[in-house]
């Protein structure tokens, strides 16, 4: 092989990332495009006073799912800070997953439970049931105790025993508005083909709370978590709001989603054996619809929020970001027959395979993007100028999509930041682009060889919890 | 692509974050102009709260007007949907001191349905009766149409209010549908003669829609006449009124819910088991409990739910079924 040729392959290497970043970048583009006309619709739809369904018979039960697990210093909390959700038939199932510290003691002592006898329909098999309790001083509440099966067979075993139509499963550590429900039934009471409606998940580091709800927005004072929350907005607000309106949406946040129960159940209920559940159910659910032909649709709505702590260690954001990348890829190859089906409509034509060929793959070819640069660069295959001007044109294509984002979610925001607090948050997405984003690109290959190697691990994720106010901001 | 394409690409992009970065700040701007309002309105809103326990609707007037237009509009808006969802005369005429009434008469025409919708909503809140109101019950828009039935819902008489309602419940969008389903709810029986109306003339989409609010209304005069359509020849309204008549259900009707219990359709099977659940009948219990064993998750969960409602027996069976495993 000549030098000539090796400088010709480079280039043709090189012209073909290109052409990628090309298509990825008309891609966003079309779903930021996408995501303006949807928000702007749904803020059409929420302008004037609202007047709330509360009291209506018509409204449905909602079962909040809350699988705890050697979590006695914090499940009190959340229980409590569930059952304070402002919606008027709210029953909430806490299953205590076989922990191993005195959890289940604390649940009861606090709760006053009382043994009674529930018969499970056998929908979904999980752990052995251990015994199921009530309150005496709060009738909706339900608690399961379960041999250790893991997060999705607590899910599973708490949607079982559900009584409401529409399941919402939260996370232990995320703080939920307490009239995000309210707004998230909404799309299930304006259609009845939906299936599954999530909210946005936004960073609460460094923000005030009072009684768990959050008063006052404010940037993080850590700069990773700083970052992420420039990049969240890009990263989940815009792009499902894009599907939304293309009928795509396969990824409802397992921090906070609403589902119809009974096609949860009817579809296996969650999966044990992936880190991507929130995405597996999502597929899962619609493939079910697809195949009998129901009409259905996953929407996502801007507006109910849920608070969630970002990762403020490298290590573990590495760690989070590994797993949602192994995620990712193991969910695709499980649906993997999907893919460029038309019997699974949009879906199948237009949604997977860009699950694949952009967010999956993106961290391989900008790797490879990068290291064949570089080669270029050194074998002079590559025009330096060329390679500098291209350079500033992605940077900037990032920057705008992401203070597009930000412009979105400050729009949605009832109580913007102030100026100050705006600047000190905007600037960091000048850096998201040098340094992070190639940091991401790593982890991100990392978790594709973790899964390669079999590691289907949650791994642990270091908090320091919600503090009210207590982060100095100068 | 050439360097000078390239350059040019560049330049774009430097332009619009420039502009993306003004915009911010502009926004962060008037954020912060409103966050200096607030006390005035936090003020505007303790007085009108007052106003509603003393009825001195001009000192609320007072406080309203020193807002800009729109933030008047929405605090009175917010304060009269809060406390009393329009019922209180005294937002009315405050809003009509205010002008609230005549911005939002004038919106009502306006091209954009967002702005129709947030006008209806407007005077719901208010609870003033436009005569221009009643005709957005046909607005093009579906979210006028569903705003509409809203406010005729808070502003109309009951009776009154049902009989606009008639030709809603059979609206081609679903949230039309659901919005004039919740609005006859809460009607109560004030909605009876119009579900009778629809019961009797009624088909298609407005029939379901009224079966399904008899049955969340649970008056057993209405679920009487709900039982001829046990046998309609639309697959859903016989689901709906199985479904519906369930409390009513006598023993004449066992045979036919037990030939519903062996159906190949499974939504079928699962909704004779809760209506033969909410029937309450000793004779349905055996068919019941069988429904246990039926190879369909949510008949069984039907099943269980269902014997859980019919006593001791059930309960038998269901500790039966307990210390088994199922």
């Amino acid at each position: 092989m000549t030098a000539a040729t090796v400088v010709d392959l480079i280039q043709a290497f090189d012209w073909a990332i290109l052409g990628y970043f090309v298509v990825v970048n008309a891609v966003q583009a079309t779903l930021l495009f996408s995501a303006a006309l949807e928000l702007s619709h749904i803020e059409r739809q929420a302008l004037g006073p609202k007047r709330t369904n509360v009291g209506s018979p018509l409204l449905p039960r909602i079962t909040v799912l809350v699988p705890a697990y050697n979590e006695a210093s914090v499940v009190t909390e959340t229980v409590s800070s569930v059952m304070a959700i402002d919606y008027p038939d709210l029953e909430v199932v806490v299953v205590n997953d076989g922990s191993s510290d005195d959890t289940m003691e604390v649940l009861a002592n606090r709760y006053g439970l009382v043994d009674t006898r529930r018969v499970s329909a056998g929908r979904v098999s999980t752990t052995r049931i251990r015994g199921i309790f009530t309150s005496r001083i709060y009738p909706r509440l339900l608690v399961v105790d379960k041999v250790n099966g893991g997060k999705a067979d607590a899910l599973n075993a708490a949607a079982t025993f559900a009584t409401g139509r529409l399941v919402c499963a939260i996370d232990a550590d995320t703080v939920i508005e307490p009239d995000a429900l309210q707004r998230l039934v909404r799309p299930f009471l304006d259609d009845g083909t939906t299936i599954a409606a999530g909210g946005t998940v936004r960073v609460a580091n460094g923000c005030e709370l009072e009684h768990a709800r959050v008063v006052r927005r404010r940037p993080p004072t850590n700069w990773l978590a700083a970052l992420q929350a420039v990049e969240y907005p890009r990263a989940f607000l815009f792009g499902r709001l894009g599907w939304n309106r293309l009928g795509g949406n396969v990824i409802v946040s397992g921090a906070f989603g609403l589902f119809d129960r009974d096609l949860v159940l009817e579809a296996g209920g969650y999966a044990d054996d992936t880190v991507g559940e929130d995405m597996e159910l999502v597929l899962r659910l619609r493939k079910v619809a697809y195949d009998a032909d129901r009409p259905h649709r996953v929407f996502f709505l801007p507006d109910p929020v849920a608070w969630t702590e970002a990762p403020e260690t490298v290590r573990t954001l590495a760690r989070q970001r590994n797993r949602w990348q192994r995620g990712l890829a193991d969910v695709l190859w499980r649906h993997r027959r999907l893919i460029g089906r038309r019997r699974y409509g949009r879906m199948g034509t237009v949604v997977l395979p860009y699950y694949t060929l952009v967010e999956l793959l993106a961290p391989v070819v900008e790797a490879l993007g990068l290291a064949g640069l570089a080669i270029g660069l050194a074998i002079g295959a590559v025009d330096v100028q060329f390679a500098v001007l291209f350079g500033l044109l992605a940077y900037g294509f990032g920057l705008v999509l992401s203070l597009v984002a930000l412009s979105m979610e400050r729009r949605i925001d009832p109580e913007p930041m102030s100026l100050t607090d705006t600047v000190r948050h905007t600037r960091w997405v000048l850096f998201e682009q040098v340094g992070y984003r190639q940091a991401t690109v790593i982890w991100r290959l990392w978790g594709m060889l973790s899964l390669a190697r079999g590691d289907k691990h949650w791994g642990t994720q270091v908090r320091r919890g919600f503090r009210a106010g207590s982060e100095a901001h100068a | 692509m050439s360097s000078s394409a390239l350059h040019a690409l560049i330049v774009l992009e430097a332009v619009v974050v420039a502009w993306l970065l003004l915009a911010l700040a502009v926004d962060a701007v008037r954020a912060a102009h409103r966050r200096r309002r607030q006390p005035l309105v936090a003020a505007a809103r303790t007085v009108l709260l007052e106003a509603v326990v003393s009825g001195d609707a001009g000192t609320a007037t007072g406080a309203l007007r020193a807002l800009p237009n729109a933030e008047c509009d929405d605090v009175l808006c917010d304060v009269a949907t809060t406390v009393e969802s329009g019922r209180d005369p005294l937002f009315e005429e405050v809003a009509a001191a205010v002008g609230t009434i005549a911005r939002a008469e004038r919106q009502l025409s306006s091209r954009g349905w967002w702005v129709r919708q947030a006008a209806l909503r407007r005077l719901t809140a208010v609870g003033y009766r436009s005569p221009v109101g009643e005709g957005l019950l046909h607005d093009r828009s579906p979210h006028v149409r569903a705003a509409a039935v809203e406010w005729v819902g808070v502003t109309t008489p009951a009776e009154e209010a049902s009989r606009h309602l008639v030709d809603m419940l059979g609206d081609d969008a679903e949230q039309v549908r659901s919005a004039t389903k919740t609005v006859l709810c809460s009607l109560g029986t004030a909605a009876n003669p119009i579900l009778r109306t629809i019961l009797i003339a009624g088909d298609g989409r407005d029939l379901r829609s009224a079966i399904e609010v008899i049955r969340a209304l649970g008056d057993p005069t209405l679920l009487v006449d709900v039982r001829p359509f046990l046998h309609h020849s639309d697959e859903i309204v016989r689901r709906e009124a199985i479904l519906t008549s369930g409390p009513v259900l006598t023993e004449s009707d066992v045979p036919m819910l037990s030939r519903m219990l062996a159906a190949d359709d499974v939504e079928l099977r699962c909704v004779a088991v809760e209506a033969a659940g909410q029937a309450g009948l000793r004779s349905l219990v055996s068919p019941i409990a069988q429904a246990m064993e039926d190879p369909d998750g949510g008949v069984r969960e039907a099943a269980i739910a269902a014997l859980d409602r019919l006593g001791p027996r059930g309960e038998l069976l269901l500790a039966r079924a307990s210390a088994v495993g199922s």
